[in-house]
């Protein structure tokens, strides 16, 4: 294995665990989807590992790739892979926690892929609105508008003893 | 609902996370697959680009040459006497491997480096011929490693020069390519001369190096944007090589 393949498989080992956890709120909240995001996300930045090592700026660069893959693909309105439906299927003893993090799953993929991406790059990436806004290739008004709208939303989809 | 309870759902909602089971072998090959895929589309795209441009000029400039009273530049005595035919000094084919043994991953420069290392580069230009730029210095590269000059006779007669620098699999680029022995076992150099369009047309010359660390510089000279242009090369095949062969193009 090549300088740039050990190099690249020290970022994989360290940071593909946290990417999948951005990855899953910004899919909606699918393990299995979060993963190909997370691999799909990974095979571009191997792409141009030497010149984002050299820039130091790997961590955005993934994040700014890993949401516009999200966005481009909850926009495609035929997908090769199976569709996240509503129904879930039952599950046998479920943990303490887990229905309301059902709650906030649903939730989040009820949401326009716009607005769940900023407020999880908001919120869970704790970016600034300004760096929210570079991710994402848009102005940092839109970025506000739809945290507000976001925000919003899921207020109105939670339950007031899950929310708040 | 404050940001501290935005966090808090976000963090419930990953909080029964199931274990890791991302494949780390497939997320290389499936990065090696693009990497190869981007490689071959600069390379491919930019001789998609040169031979564009050759057969534009090929074609507009047949259209001159079917109207006699217009052929100027290729007929003046200057011509004959600063031209050498490049191609006669190409020593004859050679059996010549499909491909290149690669030894280590290729890293171009960027422009900025590479128009350094062709302004520099200790290359045997022709006496009384000027090199001018297109809105820039003559060795200015663009962001895709390309950088396009115009050789200036003394009779004000131009032949364009286009110098591509990018990455691909080594191997013979085209029908009629004849290898260059260069005496570097590292590289490997093939010349040939582009067919015109039609019996009077323009003569346009390649030259493309192949190195072992899949570096693939790609030189061609042809008719400048014309009239005044020049039907025969103003540059000797070896000057022609020594471009595509400019040791700093590439980080060994």
């Amino acid at each position: 294995m090549g300088d740039r393949d050990t190099e690249f498989a020290e970022f994989l080992d360290s940071r593909a665990a946290v990417m999948r956890r951005t990855a899953y709120l910004l899919c909606g909240g699918d393990w299995h989807r979060a993963e190909d995001l997370v691999q799909t996300t990974l095979a571009k930045i191997y792409v141009v590992w030497s010149r984002l090592r050299r820039d130091e700026a790997i961590d955005a660069y993934a994040r700014k790739v890993m949401v516009r893959a999200a966005i481009d693909e909850s926009r495609r309105a035929f997908r090769r892979r199976e569709a996240v439906t509503d129904a879930v299927p039952d599950v046998p003893g479920r943990a303490p926690g887990t229905d309301e993090a059902m709650d906030v799953r649903d939730a989040l993929r009820r949401l326009p892929p716009g607005q769940r991406a900023v407020v999880v790059l908001r919120y869970w990436e704790d970016l600034s609105v300004a760096e929210t806004a570079q991710a994402l290739g848009k102005s940092e008004g839109t970025v506000k508008s739809q945290a507000a709208k976001g925000l919003a939303a899921l207020r109105d989809m939670l339950s007031v003893e899950v929310a708040l | 609902m404050s940001d501290e309870d935005v966090r808090r759902l976000l963090e419930a909602a990953v909080r029964h996370e199931p274990p890791l089971t991302l494949d780390r072998g497939a997320v290389l090959r499936e990065g090696r697959r693009r990497l190869r895929v981007r490689r071959t589309a600069t390379v491919g795209g930019t001789v998609v680009a040169v031979v564009a441009v050759v057969i534009g000029l090929s074609a507009l400039s047949g259209a001159h040459f079917g109207m006699p009273d217009e052929i100027g530049p290729a007929q003046r005595p200057a011509v004959t006497t600063t031209t050498t035919p490049p191609l006669t000094r190409v020593p004859p084919p050679t059996p010549a491997a499909p491909t290149l043994t690669t030894t280590r991953e290729a890293e171009v420069l960027p422009p900025l480096k590479l128009g350094a290392a062709l302004r520099d580069a200790k290359v045997a230009w022709p006496e009384a011929v000027g090199r001018v730029g297109e809105g820039a210095e003559w060795y200015a590269f663009d962001a895709s490693r390309s950088a396009t000059f115009h050789l200036v006779t003394a009779d004000k007669a131009r032949r364009l020069v286009t110098v591509a620098v990018g990455t691909a699999p080594g191997e013979c680029p085209g029908d009629g390519c004849v290898e260059y022995p260069t005496g570097d076992p590292r590289t490997r150099v093939y010349v040939r001369e582009l067919p015109p369009t039609e019996p009077a047309a323009p003569r346009a010359v390649e030259v493309v190096a192949l190195r072992d660390d899949q570096v693939v510089v790609r030189v061609l000279e042809s008719a400048g944007f014309g009239p005044p242009w020049r039907t025969e090369p103003v540059l000797p095949v070896a000057t022609l090589v020594g471009l595509a062969t400019i040791p700093e193009f590439a980080a060994r």
